[in-house]
Formats: structure tokens, sequence, C-alpha cells
């Protein structure tokens, strides 16, 4: 029912510059930029491609959907050979150093000694997302690692024998690029390795070092760090959330889910190098995912997608148009409204908010205090306060408003899973799987209820408290969860709310309660015709609206 | 070198200098080359009359309208009206328009006419032409710096050859339109935007502007060249060197910025600048040493060509990591903890290690703004500045950089301002003619009147001296007494040595005890000093003439 082909771009998982061409790997495909025109290369059509790296007779690839096999191509596509399977199919970053091959993935580093892999470093977590050579060492691009899940920068000066961290951040302080002493990292921006730094209001998502200048992206800006106090900025929506930044001479490419833009750098212009291509790969829905949505006011549904931030005005009948936002693409968490009727948008990595109903989206620069949100997880105002539910703590604005934000000590910098608001302005948390009910004007914290596994807190229009996820349903009753029967079953259930009432569904199969119901056995309905794989939905007056990350379905309910 | 003038015309740019005409083009030179014929030809204002090249010079033959070929070759020269020094040209079909501080003069081939200003100025009013630009067919538009009756600036426009003229005014005070064009203007401190659109104050003051076909406007902002291009993004590039620069032109790679600090291409990608001006063929004068500064023992010295620090009385050298090289200083106080600030007209300084590095320190406002800077007092952490539109004070408690006006002083430009240590009140003079006690809070005294204009003041013990004009006046209470030395000869100058009053004017300088009634004058004073540092704890002045640098053991 929906449109998306014009916006649709493959996300791009990785880039290199080889042999006068730009290669990139997307979800859909294999790519090559030569000769000013955008061409997929032959043989990889439609078929995902999660990592890259320069070999000396080709390009190495991690093809599939976990990044296997790894394969060699030549210039022309053409395969040359398949390198020896990973112990764990799962490669996030490859390198070829002095000829030897490096594979990243979620559990550490294999190097290919011959025909076998050898862990080099490995923990569980140790996801390596980037693997970079630089003349006589080899950095290792760490998101997790130890028993705090912290991000690092790993360094190998012997071939990978031995690794050592030169940087270990805080949760989500990921290291984006580095030079000599100088790193990027997520939050801290540009900086000397061991000096203390402040949370930037805009995290750092990709950076990239040139010849004396640092370049990142933070938020929707391109900058350009020349040394001393020479510098530039691009500022464009369509740079936000990129998580790949290569430098090339008087052009960057900036690139990630929203697909790749080369920016000529003396002018600000940048062209959208699969807004090129017509229909084939780059439209391919696979390659690009719808992701949630949201219902406003007055029938607006909102819907964000890796490809852009859209809005319909009927209640998802099939006309979306984009958004005007300060960032493209909006990775929500979550949405509330204020009580002046304007919307916020929480998305992992910046806040938002829309004073005109969705129809623009403007970003909030704030930081949390004492310390950063790391990722922001959830949203809620409570008492004419705003909560925040990140990765680091649950921050409540204070009396300097929304911008004021302040975690609460009872919750540290501890995960913060969801957060609702009862029919009496009251918090309702989840972190650790732990329940909890926090007074949002004075700070009080008041433990409910061990967390049935894997749920999250929702709230229907009336205020009731419900817990959906994993272990089921479950309506928070007196502070303890009481499972739904009508709805249980095995799998993991998704729940929603909107105008039409609390959404229910699980595998092929959805049931909605009408607002206000109990609702008991009896006041479940099926939704017929439901579609597998349904990530994200929305229970609409007369129909219920949901997607399954590659299209929008409608489906009518009585 | 300073660059009065710039012009784009047939592949070339063209540089007119205090010191002759350029030209460059990004294909063929790393540098500008000189136009044969235009050494020590000071070329104030350039302008296309189709393909033709239109300058507005003073030379030795004195000053003169010339028209050249292409290639700068010198044909048919016209005298400008009697009495009128050009600040701006433009030209068409045979017929020019200059701008000066009396309004817009029309030549069309038989004789001047003034055609823009003159009924103003009978009226008592003013008139002064910044910019004109012809729009092709019998289109003209000017910029005015001040328009009666208010003195608001306001962007002119004629469509019948000047003939007549609408105006549009604009509503705030000394917010100079730079560049208007297809709907869009850019202006002092509003910057660019749709022309029937209101902007908010822009934290830096606007110096060069352009506004392209495309729709393209690029700014020169404070340290930052910021290019909005339809369907760009937005490309904002910082470097100190281009601050100040009234001249601007997008090229390919980058910009031409061009002004008192001379000829520079800015390379954004690769943060390169490049000095467009020769150092050979051309008689490179050097800039200006424009003020001297003493910064607990540092000697800062501003020019049009940067800021420099030195710790040998001037013998050597260093520049100031400053955020504008270009510091257009006319005032420097001690603040708390050592720190020092530094007022320019068009903006406000401060440095923590005297001199080494220097910060712009934006001044958020949320009512009126304050357009031009004009005097400067510091007590600890709160900071005065005497501006074009009142009085303003800091806030430091609440937002170092939130400054409000002090209402009880009204919208009348502070000319003087200084603080008595003694007691930690401010003496704030106004141009309105009065001269006011205050103590940061509670409704100002006004004890004296008196005529004030750019002036330098000094208070202590109640007792303030204030140097305006050919005067210097002390002020005890209501009561004021000319305290002039006896033997300056007019537009004297007022700085503090130590417990001593010294004053100095183009010929001679003079010191006496604050207390005290006699002058004494400084033994070998050199000629046409403009401004003087005194280190009181050596008995030295260090002095400048904007040309040299002088050290008088006092």
């Amino acid at each position: 029912m929906d449109d998306f082909t014009p916006y649709r771009r493959p996300e791009v998982k990785g880039a290199i510059l080889h042999r006068d061409a730009l290669w990139l790997a997307t979800l859909g495909g294999l790519f090559r930029w030569r000769d000013d025109r955008l061409e997929p290369v032959p043989g990889f059509a439609g078929r995902p491609v999660r990592a890259l790296a320069a070999a000396p007779d080709g390009v190495l690839l991690a093809t599939g959907e976990r990044g296997a096999p790894l394969l060699v191509c030549d210039e022309s596509g053409a395969i040359l050979r398949r390198l020896p399977d990973l112990p764990a199919p799962e490669a996030k970053s490859l390198l070829v150093q002095d000829g030897v091959v490096f594979a990243g993935g979620k559990t550490g580093i294999w190097r290919l000694d011959g025909e076998d892999w050898t862990a080099v470093r490995s923990g569980r977590p140790y996801e390596v997302i980037g693997l970079a050579g630089e003349p006589g060492r080899i950095l290792a691009f760490v998101k997790k690692q130890g028993p705090g899940r912290d991000p690092a920068l790993a360094v190998s000066v012997d071939g990978g024998d031995r690794w050592r961290h030169v940087y270990e951040g805080s949760y989500a302080d990921l290291a984006r690029a580095v030079a000599g002493d100088l790193i990027v990292t997520q939050w801290g921006g540009p900086h000397r390795l061991g000096d203390a730094v402040v949370p930037r209001k805009e995290p750092v998502t990709a950076a990239a070092v040139g010849a004396g200048t640092v370049a990142l992206i933070g938020g929707s800006k391109l900058e350009l760090l020349h040394g001393g106090r020479c510098h530039m900025e691009m500022k464009h929506p369509a740079f936000a959330e990129a998580e790949i930044l290569l430098l090339l001479g008087d052009h960057a490419l900036v690139a990630g889910v929203q697909g790749a833009l080369l920016v000529d750098l003396s002018t600000g212009l940048f062209r959208d190098l699969f807004g090129d291509l017509s229909g084939g790969a780059a439209a391919d829905p696979s390659s690009a995912k719808v992701k949630k949505l949201f219902a406003l006011d007055g029938g607006r549904l909102l819907v964000t997608a890796s490809f852009g931030t859209f809005l319909s005005e009927d209640g998802g009948s099939g006309v979306w148009r984009p958004v005007h936002a300060d960032w493209s693409v909006l990775d929500a968490a979550g949405v509330a409204r204020a009580p002046d009727g304007v919307w916020w948008l929480a998305a992992q990595r910046g806040l938002f908010q829309s004073p005109d109903n969705g129809a623009s989206w403007k970003h909030v620069k704030v930081t949390g205090r004492p310390h950063g949100f790391a990722e922001l997880t959830g949203i809620a105002f409570a008492g004419g306060r705003l909560a925040l539910a990140t990765k680091a703590g649950l921050f409540l604005s204070g009396s300097g408003g929304p911008k004021d934000l302040r975690a609460l000590p009872a919750f540290g910098r501890q995960l913060i899973d969801g957060l609702a608001v009862d029919g009496e302005a009251r918090l309702i948390v989840a972190s650790e799987r732990v329940l909890y009910r926090v007074d949002p004007l004075d700070g009080t914290v008041e433990r409910l209820a061990d967390l049935p596994p894997g749920t999250e807190p929702l709230a229907t229009a009336d205020g009731r408290i419900w817990l959906a996820g994993k272990a089921g349903l479950f309506r928070l009753d007196g502070g303890t969860p009481v499972l739904v029967e009508a709805v249980a079953g095995p799998g993991e259930l998704h729940a929603s709310v909107g105008d039409g009432g609390l959404l229910a569904w699980r595998g092929d199969r959805a049931w909605l309660a009408a607002p206000g119901a109990t609702p008991g056995a009896g006041d479940w309905r099926d939704v017929p015709d439901w579609p597998l794989g349904v990530k994200s939905a929305v229970p609409a007056a007369g129909s219920v609206i949901a997607t399954d990350r590659q299209a929008i379905h409608r489906r009518p309910v009585a | 070198m300073e660059v009065k003038s710039t012009l784009e015309l047939g592949g070339w740019l063209w540089i007119g200098t205090a010191a002759g005409l350029l030209r460059w083009t990004p294909e063929s030179a790393v540098t500008a080359e000189p136009v044969p014929g235009w050494l020590d030809v000071e070329v104030q204002a350039l302008a296309a009359d189709g393909d033709s090249l239109v300058a507005a010079t003073y030379g030795p033959d004195g000053a003169a309208i010339a028209r050249c070929d292409a290639d700068g070759v010198t044909g048919e020269r016209i005298a400008p009206p009697p009495g009128e020094k050009v600040k701006t040209l433009a030209a068409c079909g045979g017929t020019l328009w200059i701008g000066t501080k009396r309004g817009v003069f029309r030549h069309d081939g038989q004789g001047w006419s003034h055609v823009f200003g003159a009924e103003i100025l009978a009226a008592g009013g003013k008139a002064e032409i910044l910019r004109l630009w012809h729009r092709g067919g019998r289109t003209l538009v000017g910029s005015v710096k001040k328009l009666a009756p208010d003195d608001r600036p306001a962007l002119i426009e004629s469509v019948d050859d000047g003939d007549s003229w609408t105006v549009l005014p604009q509503p705030d005070y000394q917010d100079l339109v730079l560049a208007a064009a297809g709907g869009s203007i850019i202006t002092r401190w509003r910057g660019a935007r749709p022309i029937d659109k209101r902007a908010g104050y822009k934290k830096h003051p606007i110096t060069a502007g352009l506004i392209a076909e495309d729709g393209t406007t690029a700014v020169v902002d404070g340290d930052k060249l910021e290019i909005a291009r339809p369907g760009a993004a937005k490309l904002a590039a910082y470097h100190p060197a281009i601050a100040e620069a009234e001249h601007l032109h997008l090229v390919p790679g980058g910009a031409v910025v061009a002004g008192a600090q001379g000829a520079w291409r800015f390379e954004p990608a690769t943060g390169t600048l490049t000095d467009l001006l020769p150092a050979h063929g051309l008689d490179r004068r050097p800039g200006k040493l424009k003020r001297l500064f003493l910064l607990d023992g540092a000697l800062l010295g501003t020019t049009t060509f940067g800021t420099f620090r030195s710790f040998d009385d001037g013998v050597s050298w260093e520049r100031a990591d400053s955020e504008w090289w270009v510091l257009d200083a006319e005032h420097a106080a001690r603040g708390a903890a050592g720190r020092w600030w530094i007022a320019c007209q068009r903006g406000l300084f401060r440095t923590d290690d005297r001199g080494g590095r220097i910060d712009y320190h934006k001044i958020k406002v949320d009512g009126p703004h304050y357009a031009e800077l004009r005097a400067l007092a510091v007590a600890g952490d709160r900071v005065a500045i005497g501006t074009k539109q009142g009085l303003f004070v800091n806030r430091p408690s609440e937002d170092p950089e939130r400054f409000v006006r002090v209402e009880a002083f009204g919208a009348e430009a502070v000319e003087a301002l200084a603080c008595d240590r003694s007691d930690g009140t401010l003496v704030v003079g106004t141009a309105a003619g009065t001269l006011w006690h205050w103590d940061w809070a509670t409704a100002p005294q006004a004890p004296a009147g008196m005529p004030i204009g750019e002036s330098a003041m000094l208070a202590g013990n109640g007792v303030a001296w204030l140097a305006c004009g050919d005067r210097l006046t002390e002020i005890r209470g209501r009561a004021l007494t000319d305290a002039t030395p006896p033997d300056a000869r007019g537009g004297i100058h007022l700085t503090e040595a130590g417990d001593r009053l010294f004053v100095w004017d183009g010929q001679g300088a003079w010191m006496r005890h604050r207390e005290g009634r006699d002058w004494t004058a400084v033994a070998g004073w050199p000629i046409g000093v403009r401004h003087v540092a005194i280190d009181a704890a050596r008995g030295v002045a260090l002095a400048t003439d904007r040309a040299r640098l002088f050290r008088i053991a006092l």
C-alpha cells in the first residue's frame, strides 16, 4: 500500500576507495562508483554485502545475511575465490594487511593463517565493528567488550598476535577514528587520548583522519578540523546518522543507512549516489528498512525508516510525505506528547520536538547531568516533567524545563529498558529485570515487582499499565503483573497502543482490544490476515497499520 | 596591503588596492598580477560598464574616474564633483553613478547631477552611500549608511537611472545593507534572508556578503565564511584571516576575501589560505600599526594585517593566536583573575594569557542591539560596554555572554566610560552630553553636562578626566575645569601612567600627577603619534604613528 520507492536507498555497510573506484557494500548488493556513475557489480545484485576490504588481487567481501561466505572478487565482479568460512559466520569488518586477512565479528578478531582461521582476540562479547591498517599496526574498533560491554580501541603491532587496548570508553562512547594520540569518540568527539571530555550534544557517528585534517559527522553536521582555528562545517539533514565517512581529496563520502552521498567540500553540493539509480537494486525493499510507526494526533501517522521519516494525514491509507526534520533519518525509540501539545521524539542518538503534529522535527540539543545519556531508549511526560529512558540511566527534567535533564540517582547508569505513565501521572520504569514506580515530581522510587522476562511497559489511554515481550502480555494489577491468558502462546509477543485500543501480536496472529475494554477473554478480536514478521504496528481508528520492515500493511477491523 | 575594492569582470577578479590595481584568475596564477600603469594609484572603487572597467582613483594627478579597456588600459578620465570623495561606483551604457558621503551623483556625459541626497542634506540630514549596484536596464540599487530622520540605514532603488528613488528604511540602527538582489538581502547584524523577512541578530557582525543569480548567498560573518546554496549543505568555514574582510567572491574551491588584511584565497576543503597579493612588482606598503596595549607586561600590537605580541618592547613580535587576526581594537581593560578585555568596533574579545590566545566574546542581547562598541570599563567580573545604542553590562552570574542594556542611560551612544577604582563606580559619558556616575545598581546621578564625542576618560578618587577633541576636562562633583596642557595643539588623547595622567596630541606629550596642576612635557616625543602604551613601572612609553614604533623613556 505504501510507495516509498523514490526514497528508498540501500543501507551502506562499508565503503573503500580501491583502484580509482569507490566500492560500496550494501544490503542490496555491491556497487561501484567510477567515471561519475554508480553501477551495480554484476553477480551481487540483491545480495547483502556486510563488509569489504581491499585485497591485493581484488576486493574481499563478507556476503550473505550473516556475513558469510567470504569472497574475493576482481574488478569486474567475477569471484576469484572463496575463503574458508569463519568459525562463527558473523563478519562485521574485514582487513587485508600485508597480505594477511583479518575478520572482526561479535566475539573477536580472526586471522586467516593458511586455510585456517585463528582467533587472535576473543571475548563474549568482543564485538569488532571496524578494522583498519596503518603502517606497522592494526586497529580494531570494538563496540562492546568486557563485563561492562564497554567500547575499546585495540591495537596490534605484531601482525595480530597480541592486542592492547589504547582506549576504553564508557558505555556507548565508541571510538570512531584515531591518529597518533588523537582520538574521535562518539560522545567525546575529537580529543587527546586520556583527556577528560564533556559529552557532546550531537554524537559523532562517523569520523576519518586525513593529511592534517580530522573529519567527523556529528548529528547533521559534517566537520573538518584542519588544525588551529581553521575548520569547516556543513550541515544537512541527509548527513545525520551516517556511519561511514571517507575523505577523497576535495570530496567526502558520507554513507550509512541513508545510502551514499558524495559531498563537494568546496561548495557544499552533494550527489545522492543511489538517487541516480532508477528502480533495480537501489529500490529493493529488502535493502532498506521501514522501522517504526507512531500514532500522533488527529489520525496522523508517523513512520520512521532507514531512508527517511514520513507522515500520513489519512491514517496510512497510502499517501506518505517526507517530514521536514533536522535529521532525515530518525532512529526513533519512542514519542510522547507534552502537556502543551508539542510532540517529542526520542531517537537513539538525539531528541526532537514537533510543534506541528509531526510535520517538522527540530533537534533539541540536550545533555544529561551529571553524566551523558549514551543512547535514548524511551520517552514520556509525567506530571509535566520530561522523562528520558536511556542506556545510562533515567533522566528527568528539572525546574529549568525540558533542557534541564538530570539523572535520577537511584538508577545511576543502569540501562532503562522502557517506561510508561500510569493513570496517576507516575512513571512505570523497567530496568534490569525489575519494575519500578517513580514519582516524577520528587524522584521517589518504589520497587513494584520482578519484571517478566523480556517485557517492557506500555500504558493505555485509561492509564492502565501493560507489560509485553518474550514472556507474553501482562496486566499490572495493584503493582503485580498478571498474565493475559487470552493472547498467551509461544514466541515473543508485541503490543502497542493507539486510537483503536490495545494491539497485541505474535507470529501470524494479532488481537485487538477496544479502548476502555477490561480486556477479558471476550474483549479481544482477531485482526484478520496478519502478515508475518511485523516489527511495529499502530491500532488506528478502524484499522491496524503495521510494518514488517519492508512494507506497510493496513488491516481493517470492524 | 589594504584592498579597497574588487570586481569580477571578463574572467578576472580585479583588485583595487591602496597602491595599485591588480587582477587575478584562478586558472592562471597563484597570485594576482599588477596591471601596468596603475602603480601608486589608490583604487577606491570599481565597476563594470558592459565589458569595460571603470575605476575611481586617487593618484598623483588627483581624484578621477577612469574608463579602461578589457586589459585595464586607461582611457577617458572624469573628475568627480568638486569636494566629493567617491565611496562607491556604478556604470551602465556610458552613464556613471558615484556614491559619496552626500548621496548619489550621476554623470551622463555632460556633467554631474546630484540625484539622491540633495534634499536630505538641505534639511540637515545625512545621506552617506556605502554601495551602489547597477542591475541592468535602468535599475540602480544603493545602500545608505544613515538616512534622515533617525539615521537608520536604508536600501534605495531607482528604476529610472536615478531620477526617482524608492527608499526601504532598515529597522535597526547600524544594520547596514551589504547586498540585495533577487528578493534577498544581507545586512550587517541580521544576515542573509528574504527581503521581507526579519531575522534574529547574528552573534558576529557580517562584514561582506554576496547574492548570486542562482540564489546562493555567501557572507563573511566574523571569522566564518558561510555559503548557502539552494539544495546544498550549508557550508561554514572558519579562519582568523578572513575576519573583518569587506569583499567576497566565490571562486572554484572556495572564496576570495579581501579588505584591510589584503586579499586571500581560502579553500575550505583543505583549510588552505593563499595570499593573492604578489611579493614583487608592486609597492607593498606595510599596513598600519594601529593600537598598542600593555597587558601586564606583554605588549599587544593591533595592525591592519594581524595582531601581535612582544615581550621586548617591540624588538621581536609573535603572532597572537587570535580568533580574528585583525582586531580593530579601541580599548583594553583588565578584569578579574588576570583576564583582559579588548573592545573593538565590532566585537568584544577576551584573553586569559596576556594576548597569547584571544577569543571573541559573544555578546548575547535579547532586546535592542548594541550596533557598535565605543567604550569599555571593567570592574572585577563586571564588564560595561559603551555602544552606539547605549550602555550594556554583562550578567556574569547568569551567563557570561549575556549583556543587557541599562535603560537609565537611554539609547544614546555612550562615548566615554571609566571605572573609578576607589569605589568601583562607573563614570559614563553619553553623546547627548551628560556625564553620569553610576554604582552598577541604583539610579545613576548626572552631575555634569558637556559636549562628549569620541573620548578617552579616566577616573579615580571621585575625580574624572575626559579628553575629547581639543580639550581635557577635569570633573570634580559638578565642577568642570579645563585641564588641557597649555602647549597642546588639539586632538588630544589621554591614558594613565601609574598615578599620573598622560596626555598627547600629534605634536607632543605631557604628564602630571592626578592631583597636580602643572604639566611636564615629555622630551623627545615623536611627531604624529596616534597611540601609546605606558609602562609606568619601568618609565617607558611605547608609541606608534601607525607606521613605526617608538620607545620613549619617561
